[in-house]
């Protein structure tokens, strides 16, 4: 069972997918309770997962070493030969360490609760759940891939599902906003795409090349001499073209050995594109395609449209995972394999960050869309993240993955909130309400809960990961001088914009006289039903249970953040002394 | 959690710790239960029970400590831990001399305040709401007290911020209220931000917020070369920290920020009179006693860490903010106004202290003034009580008439409707005014003490400017007693004013009378800890109160500051502290001269008062709009903040997506381009060589063709053009 | 003497033209079938055209049968010339003409008449010769290494696909075919006179001659420049590429869609491959990074002038013919690599191509059935009445765009990584270039091939007239052209180990 354990998470829902294609459209019904059946499942293989998974000081913990990963499975999938250049080999590799494990954790929680909430679907629900179920699958293997092949077919085809779901449950303007959501994301993978290829062209699989050059006879009796061995071998050219075996294996791109001497991509490459290291303008193509998806300021106008046109449940997935794609993608490519533009572009970074935090913070003020508010409060949270990452510290960066899940939570939270008050009235405009309280007194509670969850109040999840992000970002210049002392200074701000717009919604919808724009709303606006309890309340024990508890988290990602921290600070700072070099020879 | 040490000053006793987390806990157990059972009997009953164990268990846990040692434990929280780095995160409890003293003072009076409010909330709707609140309030008031460090004083220090909102907002109905909270929250963020600077100023020189290693560190850090430098342990090695020696300063006045969003310090200080939209009982325990203290609280608490420059700027802030509070509160018409702003006025009194080192001092300060000031405005409550009582009878008979029950216009003479009431309330004034024999004399006098022995410290020669601290000082102290007593002579003295705007009012005249015994008790139990004797024997000498002589002020360990400078301080208070009593008395009699002068009792001022108009000329208009500070935050700042929203909300749509859709419209048009380029340049030339080669065509006798023989043109063109670039 | 040794080369060609007949079979298979249809055509009763397109069909597969003989006894790397050096027979060209039987295959099956459905032409019979007489001359000319066999073959396409294209009889079909004929003269004119130039600087037409090479050597850089140019401009116009892509659209609308559907990729491949082996020839005189840059500017511009033009079309087949030019500016890229990795990545990208396309322009015939229009406005909320067409219609179009999970995101993968990879060994800019522009033209190719199925899925139905006729043969047929697509993403070295056995001719000096 534990050896299948990761695709069983990520098949399952493809498969419930397909059985939903298999139930008559009429039966609404077994359709809707089969998608929770199967999300829920997902829960409990998650739960599976975090079970199996090894915690503590000693476990292995992945990031740039393959054996520390855990819950490996393997297996050839694709291998082109390439003629002169060699094989090429894709593999299905699926793995978690620390930093993918919170994110299946987050995903199978977030796709459950979206799931529930998707039953006030009334249209065209076969369809409907069939993709739900077709994103939650993809993006489990999004998460869980480390062949970069694999992550960007799973990548891609989220895009998909996403498209039909907003543009056809959507809202008024669905049209434009799924369009604008694909043609920009897909701007953005374009730039991985460009990436993905240039990495495995000029990256080899020591274990399989070596099998090719014939130092050992199978790819299973490689031991690490060998691999130095190989990785010697090549540095002195000693290794045919033709042997070597091309790989997409993300973690073998993190080890700067593997990488064919010569090479574009490799640390000693002396050829500049454009004045810039080939190494320097990947990092950043890989930076720019996962930024349109976090979304990192100015490049996130897609987010508040899909978020306003999308229907509740897409929305609560939106925000609850899939902009954790974006920074999920940063750490596990960009940082990972490049870890000196980590290094090079901490400060560019880190700005985007600020930005975000920032800019995010004055549009959310300036919404009269309570959803519109909610999508750009996004903006801003996601901007903790990258600010954190550019720290390069540890507490920077445990902060970055402790807020998205936290924002994962919180965000499903608020896009649940929003979707209460629009299902009863088709309306979210702030001002076409005031004294909510007194109508909706239970809602309210909720709300006040998740607005000041949200605004970073200690004692729930997103208070630890901003506090950290503070730290971290303000350590930094003292620790390895990525970033000035000013961004974590200014990123204050965040925090008073955070509590300026989410108490100013809270005055003017929920206290004061109770007040309507349209009096049918009277009836209309009844406090919670117990659907909706089932599933404001897992949300809440979660970030209160993260926000009290943070070891638990922290359990499950210190190692692997550990590592990450080393890599970025010792490998990024040499092969970027190294790079540097040669850009200034 | 894993027990990490156990390193307390007096033998580690189990049970003491026990106790100290129950007084802790009891507080959110009561919240907690309240919520749980939700019946409005119950919850007054309960969390007023809960609040007496919990001040029991102080008063035992108080009596076990005081003078004789800290408890103090600490448990692992959360680590960031791998090979190379481990960073702890620690919960810690700390039960020292300073936090006794807070700790009694918070369970006395929110126990006092749960008392109070059985009736004076009864007839509230939201009382599950209101109890549930005030107990959270308390817990979260008890974490700052007993934290051990400046991440769990801040976690707490926000939670108290979050319980404030609740309370101000308590009346959710009322906009002013909804939006008083806001107002209160949001000005006390900017605090906070400021607060977590300083904080992460420290962490990224020691590697911890732990106040007892901080305080060690500090010692350890020394200025060289303009930089500060500490040595960080990390796992296995030291690493050397130097960053500019600003920092040290802006640490200190990071950590002053906290203080001066939550004790309502210049230029946050506008929260503070908006959040008296609470129930009264809340003003009295969080806006006066309690809450508002934990700023001065905290820079007791990391008065080690502060150097020179800082303490400068607290003690200026302090002054600026006791002068500017001091000068409002005389002209407000709304009694729970005049004691908001003399409760900024007074917390600028103890961040004054703190500023000149007068540590003891205004930790004295601060539980006279918690006594006295919570006893003022649970009467003020008992006055709006009983008013609102008269209202409620008159409404009856009467159901339009309506009045402001806060109102100091209509009030007067209430002296002999409520004397009990009166007694208490004159009893606090007595104190707040300095009045020797009270307490709030014995506790001024030694921060002026103080501050006299700064401003003429041998370390500061030369300094003039330091005396503009004591001038501000001396002036709010003399504004103080004009202002408590034309509050006193406004409220009870001379002849109530409502039946003269009102004369209904007179046939109801009886329904005006005493509050009930419960709502006597408390204010009672706190005008008697407003007299003197309780903290001093010696009525002219707060330095030999118990509180004074149980504090030690700490010894400062910050770089950079000069040795002799605590030693001076000492000998300057001893030499100034009977010139200054003096002084003290000189003031209060020359106040009390002034405010006479004004506002005597039967005077014109005060039996004309309820025409009184909005106040006219400049310095009136001044004090009464508090120095227009809200007018220039809510009229400037905030307007600004919210045009320049919209102004990034125009420009993500107008400029940022303008952008894309100038793209997206850019593709559309050079797709148009080459339509039209394909239509009419290239079919223009089809057309063209058409109507040539039909005229040569009817020469010729060929028929079409011509359009044909263009693509050709275009294709050679186009053969060509590949041609000449090939060649150049 | 002389006659004897005359005598004796006339014997030895005669004897080495009979050799060559053995491997000439496929080819033979097609010109009898040619003839036999022709005369079953007249002997027959006009009713009975099912059984014409049967006979092609059963040609083509008599032929696919004796093509896959070429192709199991072909070694890796072999290459035989036939007909004294006018045609090579090598592993390239027999893959290549399995393309154009699929292509015929499907074009046939496509026009297979439906029960009670107005027939695709009037006058099956010729279409049907012309359309094996067309698959013939793509045949010939992927194996000409002649430039005098080069002009034959590229004219026998052309002229049989004159008249296919103008056979439907209505006005814009026969005005589209007058350009057709027109410009496609013009586009010979310009190729004879450029082969007739080289004849001149070489003395030799056969591109893989010794002396060829070694003749163009001695010339000036110039004349050899023009003369390229005017010889590749027939060679670009038979690919659709620029700035011989005028013709595509007008003639694309006019044509009946399976005629189209084969024109759009049968001889674009052909023409392809005779620009592989015409460049090919310049390669040895150092000569390729001119062709490089001139041919990578065709292609830049090709893909993006066909991807810009394609956005405003409001006709699904005219959109279809401004992509299929874009998508030969992507198949350039392949030969522009000058590697074998890019001609391998090219012969990829054609086979998925031809299944890609095919798909979409049965897709437009489809839905042409329903709603009697090629506006594709008309189209509005037909995937949520068809909803099997609907996504089987989603599933091209993401393959046409070059996503994820189809066999057309392998096809532009391989394309882009062997410019990169090329990039990568010579670090010249024009491949950065290309790159650059291959990309940014797949974002742009979104926005219209995305089109359909926003048009299908997101609107609402405009027309009430929909007929329900049921295209049994044509959804099969459509759903068989959809599953290699897909199966081909998942396990695409099925087929790049075939691409894989053949080696091209690059760098290969024939003696």
């Amino acid at each position: 069972m534990t050896a299948y354990l990761l695709s069983l998470i990520i098949f399952v829902p493809l498969f419930g997918a397909l059985i939903i294609l298999a139930i008559p459209s009429a039966a609404i019904r077994s359709i809707k309770y089969l998608a929770i059946a199967i999300t829920f499942l997902q829960i409990i293989l998650a739960g599976f997962i975090y079970s199996v998974y090894e915690k503590g000081p000693d476990a292995p913990a992945g990031v740039h070493i393959e054996a520390a990963y855990q819950l490996q499975e393997k297996a050839p999938w694709i291998n082109l030969d390439l003629g002169s250049l060699g094989t090429l080999s894709i593999e299905y590799f699926v793995a978690v360490d620390g930093i993918s494990i919170t994110m299946v954790l987050l995903a199978a929680i977030v796709m459950f609760i979206g799931a529930i909430s998707s039953l006030q679907i009334q249209v065209k629900v076969k369809g409907y759940f069939f993709l739900y179920l077709l994103l939650s699958g993809t993006v489990m293997g999004c998460f869980l891939a480390l062949d970069f092949f694999l992550f960007y077919l799973f990548f891609e085809f989220m895009l998909l599902p996403m498209y039909f779901l907003i543009g056809l449950w959507g809202g008024p303007r669905r049209e434009y906003a799924s369009i604008k959501f694909f043609l920009y994301t897909l701007a953005g993978s374009i730039f991985i795409l460009i990436a993905m290829i240039s990495l495995y062209i000029s990256v080899i699989d020591p274990a399989a090349t070596a099998v090719q050059a014939g130092l050992i006879d199978h790819v299973q009796e490689a031991t690490s001499e060998n691999i130095i061995q190989l990785q010697q071998m090549m540095r002195e050219n000693k290794i045919d073209a033709g042997n070597m075996v091309h790989t997409f294996n993300m973690v073998s791109m993190a080890d700067s050995a593997n990488f064919i001497p010569g090479s574009l991509l490799d640390v000693l490459n002396q050829k500049l594109i454009f004045g810039n290291a080939a190494r320097l303008w990947v990092f950043l193509a890989l930076f720019i395609g996962f930024a349109i998806k976090l979304p990192a300021v100015p490049l996130h106008t897609w987010l508040p449209d899909a978020h306003v046109e999308a229907p509740t449940p897409v929305s609560v997935v939106l925000a609850g995972i899939l902009l954790k794609i974006g920074a999920y993608g940063i750490i596990r490519t960009a940082f990972s394999i490049f870890p000196e533009g980590a290094v090079h572009y901490s400060w560019l970074i880190g700005f985007l960050g600020i930005l975000s935090i920032i800019y995010g913070g004055f549009n959310a003020l300036a919404m009269r869309d309570l959803k519109k508010l909610i999508a750009y409060s996004s903006v801003a949270h996601m901007g903790f993240v990258l600010l954190g990452l550019a720290s390069g510290t540890a507490e920077g960066i445990s902060g970055a993955i402790y807020q998205m899940f936290s924002h994962g939570i919180i965000a499903s939270m608020l896009f649940l909130i929003a979707g209460v008050l629009y299902e009863r009235t088709h309306n979210r405009m702030i001002e076409d309400y005031s004294g909510l309280a007194t109508k909706m007194p239970y809602f309210t509670i909720v709300v006040v809960i998740a607005f000041f969850a949200s605004l970073g109040l200690p004692g729930f999840s997103g208070f630890i990961a901003e506090f950290l992000i503070f730290l971290g970002a303000f350590n930094a210049a003292n620790v390895n001088q990525l970033l000035p002392r000013w961004m974590a200074i200014v990123a204050t701000l965040g925090l008073i914009l955070g509590a300026a717009y989410y108490l100013w919604t809270l005055q003017r919808m929920f206290f004061g006289k109770y007040f309507g724009k349209d009096a049918a709303w009277d009836t209309l606006l009844r406090d919670l039903r117990p659907i909706e309890y089932v599933m404001f309340l897992p949300l809440i024990i979660l970030t209160l249970f993260l926000g009290l508890f943070p070891q638990f988290f922290l359990d499950l990602v210190n190692q692997s953040v550990g590592q990450l921290v080393t890599l970025i600070n010792q490998t990024g700072k040499e092969n970027l002394e190294l790079i540097l070099r040669h850009i200034s020879l | 959690m894993i027990f990490v040490n156990l390193s307390a000053t007096i033998a580690p006793s189990v049970h003491l710790l026990f106790i100290s987390l129950l007084i802790l806990v009891l507080p959110l157990v009561s919240a907690l239960a309240i919520v749980v059972i939700g019946s409005k009997k119950v919850s007054s009953w309960l969390g007023t029970m809960m609040m007496t164990a919990t001040f029991l268990l102080t008063v035992y846990v108080f009596l076990k400590l005081w003078g004789v040692g800290d408890l103090h434990q600490q448990w692992n929280w959360f680590t960031l831990d791998s090979n190379t780095y481990r960073y702890s995160f620690k919960i810690g409890l700390l039960a020292d001399q300073l936090s006794l003293l807070l700790l009694l003072v918070v369970s006395l009076i929110s126990l006092l305040v749960h008392l109070y409010s059985v009736v004076y909330m009864k007839q509230e709707e939201g009382l599950v709401r209101y109890y549930a609140v005030l107990g959270f309030f308390t817990f979260s008031m008890l974490g700052i007290v007993l934290a051990d460090n400046l991440l769990i004083i801040f976690i707490f220090w926000e939670l108290v911020g979050f319980s404030s909102y609740l309370l101000v907002g308590f009346w959710h109905k009322k906009e002013e209220a909804a939006k008083a909270a806001k107002k209160g929250f949001i000005i006390n963020r900017i605090g906070d931000a400021g607060f977590l600077v300083g904080i992460m100023i420290l962490w990224s020189v020691f590697g911890t917020l732990d106040l007892p290693e901080l305080r060690t560190m500090m010692g350890n850090s020394f200025i060289s070369g303009g930089n500060w430098v500490s040595y960080l342990p990390l796992k296995a090695s030291f690493l050397q920290i130097e960053i500019p020696a600003l920092w040290l300063t802006l640490a200190g006045l990071g950590l002053f920020c906290g203080t001066v969003g939550k004790s309502a310090q210049f230029p946050l200080q506008i929260w503070l009179p908006d959040a008296m939209q609470g129930p009264t009982p809340v003003s009295a325990l969080i806006h006066a006693a309690t809450m508002v203290a934990a700023g001065v609280y905290l820079l007791a608490r990391v008065f080690v860490l502060l150097n020179t420059d800082s303490l400068t700027v607290i003690a200026f802030v302090g002054a600026a903010t006791a002068f500017m509070a001091a000068i409002a509160a005389v002209s407000q018409y709304d009694i729970k106004k005049v004691l908001a702003y003399s409760t900024i006025s007074q917390l600028g009194f103890m961040v004054m202290g703190i500023g000149v080192g007068a540590y003891d001092a205004a930790i004295f300060h601060l539980i006279t003034h918690a006594f006295f000031k919570a006893c003022l405005f649970l009467t003020a409550g008992s006055v709006i009580y009983a008013i609102h009582r008269l209202e409620q009878t008159t409404q009856e008979v009467y159901p339009h008439i309506h009045w402001a029950t806060q109102d100091l216009r209509l009030m007067g003479g209430l002296r002999k409707k409520l004397p009990y009431t009166f007694t208490c309330f004159a009893v606090a004034a007595a104190a707040i005014a300095g009045l020797p024999g009270f307490s709030g004399f014995l506790s001024k006098d030694a921060i002026l003490t103080g501050a006299m022995a700064w401003s003429s410290s041998p370390d500061f020669t030369g300094n003039w400017w330091l005396n503009l601290v004591l001038l501000l000082g001396f002036a709010a102290a003399i504004l103080t007693v004009i202002y408590m007593f034309r509050l006193m002579v406004l409220t009870f003295f001379g002849e109530m004013r409502l039946p003269l705007v009102y004369q209904v009012v007179t046939e109801k005249m009886s329904a005006l009378r005493e509050v009930p015994l419960l709502m006597l008790l408390p204010p009672a139990i706190l005008a008697a800890c407003s007299i003197g004797v309780v903290f001093s024997l010696n009525p002219f000498q707060g330095a030999q109160s118990w509180v004074m002589q149980g504090l030690a002020i700490p010894l400062r360990k910050t770089p950079g500051l000069p040795v002799s400078l605590q030693t001076n301080l000492a000998i300057g208070v001893e030499d100034w502290h009977s010139t200054v009593s003096w002084m003290s008395i000189g003031i209060f009699i020359g106040g009390l001269a002034i405010a006479w002068r004004f506002y005597h009792p039967g005077g014109r001022y005060a039996s004309r008062y309820h025409l009184a108009l909005e106040p006219q000329g400049f310095m009136n208009k001044l004090s009464f709009h508090h120095w227009y500070l809200d007018q220039f935050y809510t009229g400037i700042l905030a307007r600004a903040a919210v045009q320049f929203a919209l102004l990034t909300a125009w420009m993500d749509q107008q400029f940022i997506d303008r952008i894309l859709h100038f793209t997206a419209k850019a593709y559309v048009v050079f797709a148009h381009i080459l339509h039209w380029f394909e239509r009419s340049i290239v079919d223009g030339i089809i057309k063209l060589t058409a109507y040539l080669s039909s005229v040569l065509g009817r020469l010729l006798g060929s028929i079409q063709g011509g359009r044909i023989q263009s693509y050709f043109i275009i294709s050679l063109l186009g053969i060509l053009l590949l041609i000449l670039w090939r060649i150049f | 003497m002389p006659d004897v040794s005359q005598m004796q080369g006339l014997t030895n060609k005669l004897a080495e033209i009979t050799a060559s007949v053995s491997s000439f079979l496929p080819e033979i298979s097609l010109a009898v079938s040619i003839i036999i249809i022709l005369i079953y055509d007249l002997i027959t009763h006009k009713r009975q055209r099912q059984y014409l397109l049967l006979f092609a069909l059963v040609a083509l597969l008599l032929t696919g049968y004796l093509t896959s003989l070429q192709w199991l006894s072909a070694s890796r790397g072999a290459e035989e010339f036939l007909f004294n050096d006018m045609l090579v027979l090598d592993k390239a060209s027999i893959f290549a003409k399995f393309v154009f039987l699929v292509a015929g295959i499907l074009t046939i099956l496509m026009s297979w008449p439906d029960r009670a459905h107005k027939p695709m032409l009037s006058i099956p019979g010729e279409q049907v010769i012309l359309l094996v007489g067309l698959v013939l001359g793509t045949f010939l000319l992927c194996m000409s290494v002649n430039l005098l066999m080069v002009y034959l073959a590229l004219e026998l396409i052309s002229l049989c696909s004159y008249i296919l294209c103008t056979m439907n009889g209505d006005k814009p079909g026969s005005e589209a075919g007058l350009k057709f004929i027109l410009f496609g003269a013009v586009s010979s004119a310009f190729m004879l006179y450029g082969m007739s130039l080289f004849y001149g600087f070489t003395g030799s037409l056969h591109i893989n001659d010794p002396s060829f090479v070694a003749g163009l050597e001695t010339i000036h850089w110039l004349p050899l420049t023009v003369a390229g140019l005017l010889v590749i401009s027939g060679f670009l116009f038979k690919i659709a590429a620029f700035p011989f892509q005028v013709w595509a659209p007008d003639v694309y609308q006019g044509s009946p869609t399976p005629i189209v559907a084969f024109f759009s990729v049968a001889p674009k491949i052909a023409g392809l491959f005779i620009l592989i082996r015409f460049t090919n020839a310049y390669s040895f005189v150092d000569l390729a990074t001119y062709w490089q840059e001139i041919l990578a500017a065709v292609a830049i511009l090709s893909m993006t002038v066909g991807n810009f033009a394609a956005i405003r079309q409001k006709n699904a087949k005219r959109m279809l013919a401004y992509s299929s030019i874009a998508h030969g500016g992507f198949l350039l890229c392949g030969l522009v690599t000058f590697t074998d990795f890019g001609l391998s990545a090219l012969l990829f990208y054609a086979a998925i191509y031809v299944l890609m396309n095919f798909a979409a322009f049965l897709i437009v015939m489809l839905l042409e059935g329903k709603t009697h229009s090629l506006e594709m406005d008309t189209f509005k909320g037909l995937g949520l009445k068809f909803p099997v067409l609907g996504v089987l219609t989603i599933v091209a179009m993401i393959a046409l765009t070059g996503l994820p999970p189809t066999a057309g995101f392998t096809a532009k993968f391989l394309i882009f990584s062997s410019i990169w990879a090329a990039y990568a060994s010579s670090a010249k800019p024009i491949l950065l270039y290309l790159l650059i522009f291959g990309l940014f033209n797949t974002v742009i190719s979104l926005a219209y091939y995305l089109k359909i199925p926003y048009l299908l899925f997101f609107k609402e139905s405009a027309v009430t007239m929909v007929s329900d006729r049921k295209d049994y043969l044509k959804n099969i047929l459509l759903v068989f052209l959809i599953i290699p697509i897909i199966l081909l993403f998942f396990k695409s070295e099925w087929l790049l180990y075939i691409i894989n056995s053949i080696t091209f001719v690059f760098q290969k000096v024939h003696k």
